[in-house]
């Protein structure tokens, strides 16, 4: 499947195949963390894996104790941590293993409400826990309302910018001496935005905006198109570029020709847009190992009303290249 | 530290391997390079004095037993036990750390790397761990004499703290120490056979009878014995300018145990808590030209004694960045006043 | 000249991209200052972003020196490689598993920042190439790639196969085989890197280089080439060395205690964020035996004069680079219909001053107290503070405080929207007082508030919101403060700076050191209350003077504090606020003590 398709929250089961092994999903503050998973028999999968960033114990409690009791003695609690991926990594490592996929296994994740970088840490680590013949299954609920309750000019998802670091897995192979070349998925965020680019003082900047949009009513992707003018007016010599917020491999071709652009220069990737675009870029820098993915954690985050969820969820096959397949460079 | 009545690689090779990283036989690997660099270790000494054109001191196989047996002396009395890794990073630097001077005395102290690349088979894998032998035995001699300094106090590889300073100072003033009669050319010094601005450095050697740690007290004695027509004869030595001067074999003991006692001031900043030497003691017998009668006995004692001394000493000794403040000579309260464009006050 | 800077005279670019003859026709020397910095040993020079390190550096590179000196290469008395840390590069989330694992965190480390820099070096050559005069002698340079280069970099390990390098060849043919060979040993490192993401096993097997044993002889090779200036030192520019992970500044730090600067010179900028001074072995770097250190913000607060001198300079190349017929304070006039009223204040000022004057003559009342009246005024009935103008070519001077990148990024926006305003059918001649006042007081909201934000995002590790609301806790109060004394009837209304007259602990201290590491306030010290010995005196940025209506125009007094009033300012703000109100300032501070320094 090279599409993704969209599916009411209530036929989810039917889409996903029988012998579903394992399921993997993360608690969040955000209620559509729950959408998927609440909307699948709970005995449809041999293992579950309930991720959690320790740093918001309080706020994600309700919506975890709702996965943890829906799964019951299935469900695994995976800790990871806003401030230490590595903690994120390891601990998710270990739960894979111990899951002990075999044969021809399938694997669900219900990528909505990862971080950006949380997933794609995950699928880093995917590459080297699932064997060639097993499947990978992307689900996501988009968000029928971001900042729910806000006026359109007041919205704000998070504020400030606590660091910038490479994500770890993707590090990207930074010749010294080569300039910069920072490729940003714009998403709502304007100012992480500009404060990225600010701080890391590119020698090109190419700001993506998305061409599709995941609600239905494609509320969001004015949003995003007005997020990226308030961006471009401080950088004026931009490369513009457009992507799809959907589909990954579509996402991924679109960065894969960004790249390309400026062939000889140190690309840095920050995915700020969906999900499913985040995976895009994961594709992008699995293949391409020059190219470093970075993540800028916020300051504070709208936790109260970060996003009301959407009624359906998108479904789609991704092939990740695994660690045996992986080119060298 | 019990050895057992044994040397420091007996020990070595008794500890279990948990103590050892793994991926690697340590042990094995080790009896292998130093039987592998035996045959080398004997070529040292002949070939340094051909491409340099001198006598060197033995350099080979007795030399690293020797200095193996002052490296245990020094870790007997310790209260603080190095690991069974860091004796491995110690040992392995012990057998490379003078096989450069097979290619000239010049920077010998770098050149050991070319060996240790010849013998990849019976090193570890890692560069790292590679790079670290490497680091504490060049940390022994050269022009440059301040090296430990550079060093990490402790680093972690594969998993272990080193004591990277500590491994790299006791190498070092165990390898100072491992200058003794042994070590000469006695038979060829005896025939005047050696080149003349070499001889000084075998009759020291040849006189140098004893050299151990006594731990209780934690003092190194040296013990020389001399006869008159040595303590007599004036031995031409080349200076640091290359102009060869009369010395005195007195005088080459003076000096040299000075400067075990500076290399013992120095090595102790970096080895203590681990080896604690606190001074150097020097008993000197001059004997009749048959060696029985002794005419004179000379003793001394190099330690820091009572309260620091600073008669005869000033602060621009200590302190070199303050001969020459702000550009202008020495900094003193009429150069500042001078600065600040004050008179002079009585 | 650049075309960013034909769109718009006060564009702030990069250093790095200004070609040589732009450089010198951009850049005020100012050597007086720096003069640590071009002569040979280590130094540390430590500036606001924005204040001009940067640009230096990119003065201090080849191509501008030949052309400053006119002279041949091999004739400057230093040869300068621009050497930028880009974070990206360096503080690599991978490298942390080392540290974690305990493998070899150093020498990795140290080979990482080696072969950055070394290539770096490489890279920064095409300078030579770009000045227009390249040796034409390259057999040296060829020998030392295909021998010198190669046996050191074999001897570090390295198996990798030795490039074709071509008989006859020129500079850059040459160059870009070494950066060839330099990017193959970095991408030996660089897949290492890739693996340490998932642990396990975590053997190296590839070249292992150091200062000592690669980058040193590299430089002793490379200055000895003929069109070297020979006995001459090198300078390894490190800008940006903030950008060091706490590991890697040890290694830096222990490459600046090693001797040899007539060989090799690090010039290093921070933007006092600079990690740790200490060494691997956990000894310090000191000042001035070690190193010497640059403050380019304590230079221009302490000599207000000189820094107007050269923005004045500045402005005036740029505006003459863009051929417009301009002074600066023409380009960017005052509010005149504001500046005529705080004239006729100080001439009344003048007039009464026989009779109640405060200051030694009657100049001092008329500059001491005219425009501050003016402020006052506007508080006055109408509470319009906000209609004070902070217009003018010195008033926009003195709000960047020192640091030339906040004159020209406000000036730059100004140039925009009054390209704007003009509809394009006329050619920019001069700033409207409106757009200056209106970019200024923008700036200033947004430095203290959404920029605040993410300038702590350091701290949000580090229990930082918390640190965060302090901290501004404290800045409003010190605006609220010296807004209150703006509008009294002290002798000296225009405050700007707190020192402490007792403490402080080490809650406040951490604090105000925070507000410092992000140039909210400056940190500068002054003789004790009680006359003997100094305190830390810290004077807000006076960037932020339109956000509390504020004059800019002077910085010249302060006041004593005491820890108890510094502890309300940050944890109980309404409680300090409801105290200026009630109660007259000095029972809630210490009466002022005087003046940092007289004007005219």
């Amino acid at each position: 499947m090279a599409e993704a398709i969209a599916v009411p929250l209530s036929e989810v089961a039917d889409h996903l195949p029988r012998s579903a092994d394992v399921f993997i999903c993360c608690a969040s503050y955000e209620s559509r963390s729950t959408s998927v998973a609440t909307s699948l028999p709970s005995d449809l999968f041999r293992k579950v894996l309930i991720c959690a960033n320790k740093e918001f114990k309080q706020e994600i409690h309700e919506n975890e104790e709702r996965l943890l009791a829906h799964f019951g003695v299935k469900a695994e609690q995976v800790v990871l941590s806003h401030d230490d991926p590595f903690m994120g990594l390891d601990t998710i490592r270990t739960a894979l293993v111990a899951a002990n996929l075999g044969g021809s296994a399938n694997v669900v994740v219900d990528m909505t409400t990862f971080t950006h970088e949380g997933l794609l840490i995950l699928i880093r680590v995917l590459t080297v826990a699932l064997r060639p013949g097993q499947k990978l299954l992307f689900v996501y609920t988009p968000a029928s309302e971001y900042a729910v309750g806000l006026p359109s000019d007041q919205k704000w998802l998070s504020r400030g910018l606590k660091e910038i670091r490479s994500v770890l897995g993707f590090p990207g192979a930074m010749l010294p001496g080569r300039p910069l070349h920072l490729i940003v998925l714009v998403g709502f965020e304007v100012e992480r935005a500009r404060l990225l680019i600010d701080s890391l003082e590119p020698d090109a900047i190419s700001l993506g905006v998305g061409c599709d949009s995941t609600d239905g009513a494609n509320r969001h992707l004015p949003k995003n198109i007005e997020s990226l003018n308030q961006i471009s007016i401080h950088y004026p010599a931009f490369h513009h570029f457009s992507f799809s917020s959907i589909n990954p491999y579509e996402a991924e071709a679109s960065l894969v020709a960004q790249v390309a652009l400026l062939p000889e220069m140190n690309a840095v990737v920050a995915p700020m847009n969906t999900k499913m675009s985040t995976v895009g870029a994961a594709l992008l820098a699995l293949k391409n190992r020059r190219v470093q993915l970075c993540y800028a954690p916020a300051l504070t985050y709208n936790t109260p009303a970060y996003s009301s969820p959407a009624d359906f969820c998108y479904f789609l096959e991704v092939d990740i290249p695994l660690a045996n397949e992986v080119p060298a460079s | 530290m019990d050895f057992g009545g044994q040397t420091i690689d007996a020990w070595f090779q008794r500890q279990p391997s948990e103590e050892f990283p793994t991926g690697f036989d340590y042990q094995a690997n080790y009896a292998a390079l130093a039987a592998n660099l035996v045959p080398l270790h004997k070529e040292v000494t002949p070939t340094a004095n051909v491409i340099d054109g001198g006598y060197l001191t033995d350099h080979g196989p007795e030399h690293i037993s020797k200095l193996l047996s002052r490296i245990s002396e020094l870790l007997k009395a310790t209260p603080n036990p190095i690991t069974a890794y860091e004796c491995y990073l110690l040992l392995t630097a012990a057998q490379v750390h003078d096989v450069g001077n097979i290619f000239g005395r010049k920077k010998h102290e770098e050149k050991c790397r070319e060996v240790m690349d010849d013998n990849l088979a019976t090193l570890p894998l890692d560069a790292v761990e590679r790079r670290k032998i490497f680091e504490i035995a060049q940390a022994h001699g050269g022009e440059e004499k301040e090296k430990l300094s550079s060093l990490a106090k402790i680093e972690h590889i594969r998993g272990k703290p080193v004591r990277m300073q500590a491994l790299a100072a006791i190498l070092k003033f165990a390898d100072e120490l491992a200058e003794d009669s042994e070590r000469a050319a006695r038979y060829s010094a005896k025939k005047g056979l050696l080149p003349p601005t070499s001889s000084i450095f075998h009759a020291y050697a040849l006189a140098l009878i004893d050299i151990h740690l006594d731990p209780g007290s934690g003092i190194i004695a040296m013990r020389f014995d001399l006869k008159k027509s040595d303590a007599l004869r004036a031995f031409p030595k080349k200076d640091k300018q290359g102009e060869v001067i009369d010395t005195f074999l007195i005088d080459e003991i003076l000096s040299r145990t000075l400067k075990t006692h500076c290399e013992r001031v120095y090595c102790s900043r970096f080895m203590r808590p681990i080896v604690d030497v606190v001074g150097v003691s020097v008993h000197i017998d001059v004997t009749d030209d048959t060696g029985y009668t002794v005419l004179r006995n000379i003793a001394y004692r190099l330690e820091e004694r009572g309260y620091p001394d600073a008669d005869g000493k000033d602060i621009y000794s200590l302190c070199p960045e303050l001969r020459e403040w702000d550009g202008n000579g020495r900094f003193d309260g009429s150069h500042l006043a001078r600065k600040l464009g004050m008179q002079h006050v009585i | 000249m650049s075309s960013d800077l034909d769109l718009n005279p006060f564009s702030v670019q990069s250093p790095e991209r200004i070609a040589a003859h732009d450089v010198l026709s951009l850049f005020v020397e100012d050597f007086a200052d720096f003069h640590q910095i071009h002569r040979a040993g280590h130094t540390f020079l430590h500036g606001a972003r924005g204040s001009g390190k940067s640009m230096i550096f990119r003065f201090l590179e080849p191509d501008c020196q030949i052309l400053k000196k006119k002279c041949p290469l091999n004739e400057l008395d230093f040869f300068a490689f621009y050497i930028p840390i880009k974070e990206m590069e360096v503080k690599l989330t991978e490298l942390i598993r080392l540290e974690m694992d305990g493998h070899g965190s150093l020498p990795l480390n140290e080979h990482l920042m080696t072969v950055n820099i070394v290539l770096k070096m490489f890279a920064s050559l095409e300078r030579i190439t770009q000045s227009g005069e390249p040796p034409e002698e390259t057999t040296a340079f060829r020998n030392f790639i295909s021998d010198t280069l190669v046996r050191l970099l074999k001897r570090g390990g390295w198996a990798g196969v030795v490039p074709e390098i071509p008989a006859e060849g020129s500079f850059e043919q040459y160059r870009l085989v070494a950066v060839s060979l330099l990017e193959e040993v970095y991408s030996e490192i660089s897949l290492f890197i890739q693996r340490l993401s998932l642990g396990g096993c975590l053997i190296y097997t590839g070249t292992l280089l150091g200062f000592k044993d690669f980058v040193r002889p590299v430089c002793a090779a490379l200055r000895s080439m003929p069109f070297m200036p020979a006995t001459k030192p090198f300078f390894l520019l490190v800008d940006d060395a903030d950008n060091f992970s706490e590991e890697q500044t040890r290694i830096l730090n222990t490459w600046v205690s090693s001797r040899g600067t007539a060989e090799i010179s690090l010039k290093i900028s921070t933007q006092r964020r600079y990690k740790t001074f200490r060494t691997i072995s956990g000894q310090s770097i000191e000042t001035p035996h070690d190193f010497s250190e640059v403050e380019i913000s304590d230079i221009y607060t302490s000599d207000r004069d000189r820094y107007m001198a050269r923005v004045e300079s500045i402005v005036e190349r740029r505006l003459q680079l863009a051929s417009i017929n301009a002074t600066p304070s023409t380009f960017f006039p005052e509010d005149h219909k504001q500046e005529n009223e705080i004239a006729k204040i100080a001439e009344s000022l003048r007039a009464t001053w026989s009779e109640s004057g405060r200051g030694f003559r009657a100049n001092d009342d008329a500059y001491r107290y005219a425009r501050p009246n003016f402020i006052r005024g506007l508080h006055g009935s109408s509470k319009s503070g906000s209609t004070y103008s902070y217009a003018g070519f010195k008033q926009l001077v003195h709000i960047s405080s020192g640091v030339v990148r906040y004159f020209l990024e406000p000036a730059a926006l100004m140039y925009g929207e009054q390209t704007a305003a003009n509809e394009g059918s006329a050619p920019v001649t001069a700033i409207a007082p409106h757009i200056q006042n209106k970019v200024t007081r923008e700036q200033a909201n947004r430095f203290l508030t959404s920029e605040f934000e993410r300038i702590v995002r350091e701290d949000g590790n580090l229990g930082g919101g918390d640190r965060a609301t302090k901290l501004r806790n404290l800045l409003d109060s010190l605006g609220a403060l010296f807004s209150h004394i703006l509008m009294s009837d002290a002798a000296e209304r225009r405050v700007f700076s707190v020192a402490f007259s007792n403490g402080p602990d080490d809650e406040v201290r951490e604090i105000f050191e925070l507000g410092t590491e992000y140039n909210y306030l400056h940190k500068s010290s002054i003789g004790k209350k009680e006359g003997a010995g100094r305190t830390a005196l810290y004077i807000l940025s006076r960037r932020l003077a339109p956000a509390f209506g504020l004059d800019p125009t002077s910085f010249a007094g302060y006041k004593f504090i005491t820890n108890e009033v510094a502890r309300m300012m940050m944890l109980e703000p309404k409680k300090f606020h409801n105290r200026l109100r009630t109660n007259h300032i000095d029972s809630v501070v210490d009466p002022a003590q005087g003046r940092l320094f007289e004007e005219n």
